[in-house]
This record gives C-alpha cells, sequence and structure tokens, in this order.
C-alpha cells in the first residue's frame, strides 16, 4: 500500500529500503543488472567476433571458452555481442505496452460510461487474439527487416492484460481523497490522470513494465526460433536459431552453442520476475504476510 | 451499509412490465455471454480478412503471378486461385467480405495450396494439439491448485517456500527454451529419450484408433510437449492458488464453519476450496489461450504434429488460407475456452447466476 | 438454578504475534464465571480484546494468537467438567456448537455464499451425528429453528446467502446457533451493521428465546444500552483484562472504575436536554509496549501519582472482603462516581 500513499518520494525510499531486505528481490536485480551490463557494455570489449575457420564446431578450449558455431565464430564472443538486440526490443516494446495500457486503462477507468465499455470491450477482443500466433503471421508475411520494426509491432500487441489491471488500478485510486480534490479544484481530466493518478500507480507501472519486457523477449526469442524475425546479425535468439537449425543440440560437444544464449536468456527471464516478485511484495505488504 | 429486510431481495424483480422479457434476456448472463462471444469472432473475422488483404504482396496476385511465371495462362491462373479461396477475388470487395464471412459461418476457409480443404486439414491436426495441451493443463490445473492449497494451509513451511521458488523459476523461463534444455539435457546429453524417436505425434504404422496400443503411443509421443506445457504453467497455478486460498481462510465463514464443528475435509472443500477457485475460472482460460499460442514453439521444437506445427508450415510455405484458418480456428477455440469459463464460473457461483449485474 | 458455574475461565493470558515482529498480550489474565440461565456482556472499546476473549472461548483464535496461559472450564449438563483448552481433533468439534455456539458480528460474511442455507444447517448437522441424517430430518428440525427466529423455512432453506437481506441473515445465522440446542451462546456484536429497526426485533427475538430455551449468554459488544437490556451482569474490559465487573444495575448506576465512567459518559443521550457525549479522551496503549502501572492513568481524571506504580487488580468495591459481586480494578475506586460535578467540567 505505501506505494499508493499521496507522497511518492517518502514512498520509494522505504520501498528500496524493503526491497535490500528480499533476498531474492536483490538476486533479481544482480542477476539483470550483470546481465544488463554484460549486453551493453560488452560490446565494447569485443569489437569483433573471432573467426578462426579451421576450427568448425569445436568443444569448449582454453582459446574459445564456449567453442565455435558451424561457421568457427566463438561462441562467447557472440555471447556477448549479442544481448543487446534482445534487451533493446524487450524493453522498447514494454515501453510502448506500458504507454498504451497506461493511457487506455487510466482514461477508461476514469471517465468510466461508455468510453470505458468501449474500450474494455476492444481490449477482450484484442486479448482473444492468441498474440504469439498473430505475431508469427505478421511476422512471416510483413517480412520485417529491422529489431525496431519487431518491437513495434510486440509492443502494439501485448498490452491488452496490461491495461484491464491499470484499470482496476485507476479504478480504485480514483476514490481517493486526493484525486477528489483535485476534481473539486477542476484541474481538467487529462491533468488529473497524468499528474495525480499515474505518478501515485508509479511503482505498480514499474512491475507491470518489468512483466512486460519478460513477455516481449518472450516473443522475440520465439519468433527467432522459428525463422520468422530478421536473421541478419548476431544475437541470442538468431545463436539459438542457428544452433538449433545444424544440429547443435545433437552433439555434445557443441552443446554450449545452444545453451549459452539459453540460458543467457533463461537467466534474464528469471532475474526480471525474481524482481518484479519482490516488488510486490514490497508494494503490497499483505502478500509477504501470507 | 444499511440494510433492511425487504431491500436486497426485492429490487429487481418490480420492474417495468413491458420491457420485462427483454431486460430478462439481456440479463441472462448466459446469454449475455454467448452473445459477446459470437460478436468478438465476428470482429477478429473480420480483421483477419482485412489485414491479410492489406499485407505487402496480395497473396492472390502472389499466387497467381506463380503460376503464370510458370507458364500458366493468366486466366487458368486466376480461376486456379480463386478457386482456394471462398470469395472471389475478382468481384468488389464488400462481395469478397460477404462470401467470406459466409465461408467462416460454416466453417469453410476455402483450400490449402495443395487444393485440400483448410477446415480438413485443420481437423486432422487439432485434436493433436487438443489432447495435448488440454491433456495437461486438466493436470497441471490439478496439480497447481492442491498444490497451492497446500501451500496456504502451510505457508512459511517447508513445502511453500519450495513449490514457490521452483514455481516462480519455472514460470520465469520461456517454454522453448525449457524444451531446448529437456532436448539438450534429456537426450544429448544422458540419453534419458531418444529424440528422434519420440517426434512426432504418433508411431508409423500404428493405427489410428480405440485401442490400447494406440492410446499409449499417443501419450508416448504427447509426453514431452505435454511435460513442458505443464512444468511452465504448473507454478503460475500453484502461486495463484495459494494467494486466493490465502485471501479465503480469512473469511468469516470459514471461521464460522470451524465454530460449527465441521470437519477439516468438508471446510476445505466445500468452505475454503470452491470460494478460493472462483476467481481462478476466468484465468484458466486466458491461460488455456496463452498455452495454445505457445504450442507453435513447442510443436515445432519436438517436431509435434498439432496446429502449431501446421501453422508453422504454412506460414514458411505462405499458404495464406490456410493460415488464415488456422488463425481463425484457434481465436475460436480461445474464444469457446473463454465462454466455458465464463459459464462454468456462472454454475460455480450462485451470485452470478441469479443477479443480473456483476 | 445450578450453584457451579458452567464456564469458568481462570487467568486466561492470549498473545499476538504482530507484523513488526512483536507480541501483543491481547487478554492479560481474565477470570470468569457464567452461571446457567445467565447473561454475560462484555463491553469495551475495539482492541480491548473482547472479541478475543470470545474466540478463545471456542478455541478460534487465528493463527497469529496463542493462549500462553490460563484454563477454560466448561462444566456438563450431567457434571462431567471439559479442559477446553485441551481438547482436539474429534472431540473439540463434537463440543464446539453443540455445547457453546457462536453469532459472529458481520453475519454478511458468516455463510458460505456457494452453498444453500439448506446445506449449511445439513452440514452443520452431519458433523454432529453418529450416522447421517435423512434429508427430512435436517428439514424439520432446520424448520423448527427457523421458525422460531420467524423466518419462513420454504423461503429461506432453498436460498442462497446472497439472496437474503442483512437482517434476515442475521437471524438465519442465530437459528443455526440454536440448531443444536447448545448451553451457551456467544454474540460477537449481533447486532453491528443492521438498522435500528431491525437491531430492536432482534434483540427482542434474543430475549424470547432466552426465555424459551434457557441457554446462557455471554455478550459481546460496545453498545451499553444494547448490553444493559439483554445482560445480568457487565464485564468492562480494558487493555486485555476485566477492570470492572458487577450486575447491571450496579455497573450502570455506580460505576466504580473511570473508564466504565467514561464509557457510560460516551453514550449518546435519548432524549433532548440531556448533557451532551463526552467521549474519552486519548487511545488505548499499545498491547504491545505496555506501560507500566494503571494502564488507564494516561486517560483518567482521577489519576494520582501512585496509579503509575502498580496495575491495581479487581478490588470488591461492595465493602472490603465483601465478596466480588461488585468489583473494580482502581485505586481511587472510592473517589469515583458517575456524576463527579469536578471531573464532568
Amino acid at each position: 500500500m505505501t506505494a499508493l500513499t499521496p507522497t511518492p518520494g517518502a514512498a520509494s525510499r522505504g520501498m528500496l529500503y524493503r526491497l535490500t531486505r528480499s533476498k531474492s528481490g536483490v538476486a533479481g536485480f544482480i542477476l539483470v543488472a550483470l546481465i544488463v551490463g554484460l549486453a551493453v557494455l560488452g560490446p565494447l570489449f569485443v569489437p569483433d567476433v573471432h573467426q578462426n575457420v579451421r576450427d568448425l564446431s569445436t568443444g569448449p578450449s582454453a582459446e574459445h571458452w564456449l567453442g565455435t558455431d558451424n561457421t568457427g565464430r566463438d561462441v562467447w564472443d557472440q555471447i556477448v555481442v549479442g544481448g543487446r538486440t534482445v534487451l533493446w526490443v524487450g524493453v522498447g516494446a514494454a515501453l510502448i505496452t506500458t504507454v498504451i495500457a497506461v493511457a487506455l486503462g487510466s482514461l477508461g477507468a476514469y471517465l468510466r460510461g461508455r468510453t470505458d465499455a468501449f474500450l474494455l470491450q476492444f481490449t477482450d477482443i484484442v486479448m482473444t487474439i492468441p498474440q504469439i500466433v498473430l505475431l508469427a503471421v505478421l511476422g512471416a508475411f510483413f517480412e520485417i527487416e529491422s529489431p525496431t520494426a519487431l518491437a513495434i509491432i510486440i509492443g502494439l500487441l501485448e498490452w491488452p492484460i496490461l491495461m484491464r489491471s491499470i484499470r482496476a488500478q485507476v479504478l480504485s485510486l480514483r476514490e481517493r481523497e486526493f484525486v477528489e480534490a483535485a476534481r473539486l479544484l477542476d484541474l481538467g481530466t487529462g491533468r488529473i490522470v497524468f499528474t495525480e493518478i499515474v505518478p501515485n500507480m508509479a511503482g505498480y507501472i514499474l512491475i507491470n513494465f518489468i512483466i512486460a519486457v519478460t513477455k516481449a523477449i518472450f516473443a522475440l526469442v520465439g519468433l527467432y526460433i522459428l525463422g520468422l524475425a530478421p536473421m541478419s546479425g548476431i544475437n541470442w535468439g538468431i545463436m539459438i536459431r542457428l544452433a538449433w537449425k545444424y544440429g547443435a543440440i545433437d552433439l555434445p560437444d557443441t552443446m554450449m552453442y545452444m545453451l549459452g544464449p539459453v540460458i543467457m536468456i533463461a537467466l534474464l527471464q528469471l532475474g526480471l520476475v525474481m524482481l518484479s516478485r519482490s516488488l510486490e511484495e514490497v508494494f503490497n505488504p499483505r502478500l509477504q504476510e501470507g | 451499509m444499511v440494510t433492511t429486510d425487504a431491500e436486497t431481495a426485492a429490487q429487481p424483480r418490480q420492474r417495468s412490465q413491458l420491457l420485462a422479457p427483454l431486460l430478462f434476456l439481456w440479463r441472462s448472463y448466459v446469454l449475455r455471454r454467448i452473445v459477446r462471444a459470437l460478436f468478438s469472432i465476428y470482429i477478429v473475422a473480420t480483421v483477419v480478412f482485412f489485414l491479410l488483404r492489406l499485407l505487402p504482396g496480395n497473396p492472390v496476385e502472389v499466387y497467381i503471378g506463380k503460376l503464370t511465371s510458370n507458364g500458366t495462362p493468366y486466366r487458368e491462373a486466376a480461376a486456379q486461385a480463386a478457386s482456394l479461396y471462398t470469395f472471389d477475388p475478382n468481384e468488389p470487395l464488400w462481395k469478397q467480405y460477404l462470401d467470406y464471412l459466409w465461408g467462416v459461418a460454416h466453417l469453410d476457409f476455402g483450400k490449402t495450396l495443395a487444393h485440400v480443404s483448410v477446415m480438413g486439414n485443420i481437423g486432422q491436426h487439432l485434436p493433436w494439439t487438443i489432447f495435448s495441451v488440454g491433456g495437461a493443463l486438466v493436470i497441471s490445473v490439478a496439480v497447481g491448485l492442491l498444490l497451492g492449497m497446500a501451500m496456504a494451509y502451510r505457508r512459511g513451511g517447508i513445502l511453500d517456500n519450495l513449490s514457490s521458488a521452483i514455481g516462480s523459476t519455472l514460470y520465469a523461463i520461456p517454454n522453448y527454451l525449457l524444451a531446448l534444455l529437456v532436448v539438450a539435457i534429456g537426450s544429448t546429453q544422458l540419453g534419458l529419450f531418444d529424440i528422434a524417436d519420440v517426434r512426432g505425434t504418433h508411431t508409423d504404422g500404428v493405427e489410428i484408433g480405440f485401442n490400447a496400443t494406440f492410446f499409449g503411443d499417443a501419450v508416448y509421443h504427447a509426453a514431452l510437449p505435454m511435460l513442458i506445457y505443464f512444468l511452465t504453467t504448473v507454478g503460475t497455478w500453484a502461486l495463484i492458488m495459494k494467494a486466493s486460498t490465502v485471501q479465503t481462510l480469512e473469511e468469516d465463514f470459514v471461521m464460522v464453519a470451524r465454530a460449527r464443528g465441521l470437519g477439516g475435509r468438508r471446510i476445505g472443500s466445500m468452505y475454503v476450496g470452491r470460494n478460493a477457485v472462483l476467481p481462478l475460472v476466468a484465468q484458466i482460460a486466458t491461460q488455456a489461450g496463452f498455452v495454445v499460442g505457445g504450442a507453435i514453439f513447442v510443436e515445432y521444437i519436438f517436431n509435434y504434429d498439432g496446429i502449431g506445427g501446421t501453422l508453422y508450415a504454412a506460414i514458411n510455405s505462405r499458404d495464406y488460407s490456410l493460415v488464415q484458418g488456422i488463425l481463425l480456428i484457434i481465436t475460436i477455440v480461445v474464444i469457446l475456452a473463454n465462454l466455458l469459463a465464463d459459464l462454468t464460473y456462472g454454475l460455480l457461483d450462485p451470485r452470478i447466476r441469479t443477479a443480473g449485474k456483476r | 438454578m445450578n450453584d457451579k458455574p458452567i464456564l469458568s475461565v481462570n487467568d486466561l493470558r492470549v498473545d499476538y504475534r504482530t507484523g513488526a515482529g512483536q507480541t501483543a498480550h491481547v487478554i492479560r489474565g481474565i477470570d470468569l464465571e457464567l452461571y446457567e440461565r445467565q447473561s454475560l456482556a462484555l463491553v469495551g472499546e475495539s482492541g480491548c480484546g473482547k472479541s478475543t476473549l470470545a474466540l478463545s472461548l471456542l478455541r478460534l483464535l487465528p493463527k497469529l494468537g496463542r493462549v500462553t496461559g490460563g484454563s477454560v472450564t466448561y462444566r456438563g449438563a450431567d457434571g462431567t467438567e471439559t479442559d477446553v483448552l485441551g481438547l482436539n481433533g474429534r472431540a473439540l468439534r463434537g463440543w464446539r456448537w453443540s455445547e457453546v455456539a457462536m453469532v459472529f458480528q458481520g453475519a454478511m460474511n458468516a455463510f458460505n455464499p456457494v452453498l444453500k442455507i439448506y446445506d449449511q444447517f445439513a452440514d452443520t448437522m452431519r458433523a454432529h451425528a453418529d450416522s447421517k441424517p435423512s434429508k427430512k430430518d435436517v428439514y424439520d428440525r432446520a424448520a423448527a429453528v427457523l421458525e422460531s427466529v420467524r423466518l419462513d423455512p420454504a423461503r429461506v432453506l432453498p436460498s442462497y446467502p446472497h439472496e437474503l437481506s442483512g437482517g434476515m441473515r442475521q437471524r438465519v445465522l442465530i437459528a443455526l446457533s440454536l440448531l443444536l440446542e447448545p448451553r451457551i451462546l456467544v454474540l460477537d456484536e449481533p447486532t453491528t451493521a443492521l438498522d435500528l429497526l431491525t437491531q430492536r426485533a432482534i434483540v427482542d427475538m434474543l430475549h424470547e428465546l432466552r426465555a424459551e430455551l434457557g441457554f446462557a449468554m455471554i455478550f459481546v459488544s460496545h453498545d451499553l444500552p444494547l448490553a444493559s437490556e439483554l445482560a445480568d451482569r457487565v464485564c468492562t474490559m480494558y487493555a486485555g483484562r476485566v477492570i470492572e465487573t458487577g450486575t447491571v444495575a450496579d455497573t450502570f448506576t455506580d460505576p466504580r472504575h473511570p473508564y466504565t465512567v467514561g464509557l457510560i459518559r460516551a453514550v449518546p443521550p435519548v432524549h433532548a436536554g440531556a448533557e451532551e457525549p463526552i467521549s474519552i479522551p486519548g487511545t488505548p496503549p499499545d498491547l504491545a509496549d505496555l506501560p507500566a502501572g494503571c494502564t488507564f492513568r494516561q486517560r483518567c481524571a482521577w489519576a494520582v501519582d501512585e496509579c503509575a506504580e502498580a496495575e491495581p487488580g479487581l478490588e470488591s468495591v461492595t465493602g472490603r472482603g465483601g465478596g466480588m459481586d461488585h468489583a473494580a480494578a482502581c485505586l481511587r475506586w472510592d473517589a469515583v462516581r458517575l456524576h463527579d460535578p469536578e471531573v464532568s467540567k
């Protein structure tokens, strides 16, 4: 409940403190920080992926820590270089999702009546279309060239569930005194929503943003594995796709070509989920007690 | 909250006599849900129609182009292209749209590139997905609910902490990565199973029919996909059920039931369990849709010949009418699952059944 | 009337674990005696421990609460004594409701929303029967108790809880509590959340039922007028202890604990022209961190320096050694008066 009090500053200080007391929250944070650090800073240290055309599909060695792929490229170098796209698409899509969800959710809940009913109906329908399936179809037929375009499409499809929970949150915030006060002052809908309500949901939005990142990464990597996303460059998704396609998984020697990126993505997702879970506990002390 | 004796029960009954039957129909929970489901299907069908026609490289043109480049005369190629659809691409758009809707209403989605009925094709593959996803989901929900209740009853205990940790971890890992890990570790490293052997829906030569051999074989081939569906969903169920049970345990009626001297089993099932499950019913349907969507990855990795694997193949061969049909059918299945959940909810919660309002 | 109490509580102590890892002493050594056909009221502000006391009598404390000392003894109709705190499993379930039943506050949520009223009656009978009672047996018995609270069984039994109004539900709950003919009925704020008319009807009904069925009653309320109407004896509770006990007449006309005085003065006057209600200043003490001495001293107009030294025990106010018929836990009971011109200013 702390997050919902009208003093975000004080609340977030308490929040950080409590977050540091949750073991899984700290572990999640460290995990995410390490992977993000590697993905963002790593490419500075590995300007070129080492390639040795005589060492095709080798196992781990002193020279190639995680072995090489079927074209002789160093797997560890690829892992260091290949995180950026995944993160970029994950964060970008999640931003789009969150913005749409917050805008529609808070407007619907704030205005209520017909607007709300319409938005809700619309959301319900979008929600029934299995997003992954639609994404696969769009991904294949639109011949997407860049990861950014992919981020936009993913972002445009993933918002409905988030919109519903934001709406529920605003509905309860709406009844709070400080919103009441703002309404009495006649501050105008947009202003009340975006200066009074949204800041008070900051923690809640943050949690949902993190969850949206995990969902976007799930969709993105899935598309790569099916080979329906642009296959140029090096990233973890492409690595898994190629490793799968060229049978790296069938030989214990080249296993790291497949397992490396799989483990990176799995750890990233795990870290994000742990982080969001413990944030949830911090914002919602009831859960903690239970 | 002050309520008088007469208030709550009598109010809905005293409405305008004339509108009563109409209001009753509208209030009827079941009817409203069905209308909503049909409306959703209509909207999705419309979106799919225009979406596929707006795609770069109109699928019909592309197909005609391919045929003519092979030496087929244009007129013949156009006729062949048209024969794949339930509408004539040369007609005006509104006519195409109506013909298409008429087809959808009959579950007629035209023909695949191989000139077999799309619906027939789907009919061959969908049952495998429904069997594997549905079966796994039933097991996962059942195990998850029981586990979640046990966790709530003994919260803070070893079972609770261990299940929470494992459940969150499995939930966090995408199903396709888990599938890859299972193949990599189970087959390549440990040799627990031969991935080449368990691929597909059933072993060649095993007759499809109602007999133990076929059923055993089907389970053998579905086991890995089902394991993945199960592992990636069971933790979520356990955690949601735990939260819901913890809340229900705090309800007054549970304490009153204890005061009344009821046995633990009766309280656990009819007082705690049934009320704790209520808010989960709707989520089960949403989750079902999600798992069906995720089936495309899992079926691809295990080469399981269900609807997801078929969709993947259809996308790769640019088989538009098949893609369109599968997209629609999956959506319809999800909408029907939601409808089923809504109706089940109505059956489980008497408050929904009688009162018109939510 | 029997000369031995049917329920006696000796030095009962209950602790609660609080969120911050502290321990709140919610019940701190309570002695109570309930005789056959007697009606005892427990009054006090919310948080004084009266509901916790009621719950611990039926062993219904939530997980965070724990009995740390004392005993509760129940004397059956045949004179056998039962150590209530020692009951477990089957024996406890069998004892509950058949000997001591409870009417909870907020009957809105006292019923399982997904079961028909009939099923909830049937559940209760089945739990206490050696062989499964027939549908007819259940129906007949349920109909009998429902008629005794003036409800139509044909309408109520096939209904779901949400189809009944708040007042009806409270009556159904009272009927349900009488189902097994218990000897003691514990009522926890039975009329809160009901409108005045319904409250009136329930109080009248309880009077009649008690006269007819002869159960003893423990009545928990913050509503003093209601307590004075329904009870024979009153125990005033503050910070987990009984600080005054006496007959209704003694307690309300000549209270000897400043807290009881405060509670009576805080009752809004029924007729115009009477004195304004005066609420007690201050708030109850933190049960996890109690001050030394009398726990009421900071809010008390009669407090003197000695009050900070030790927490006073119950002491007879009908004259030293004159029995505990009217007793108060106050050093200055002699000086305390309901209408004290000096203090009421």
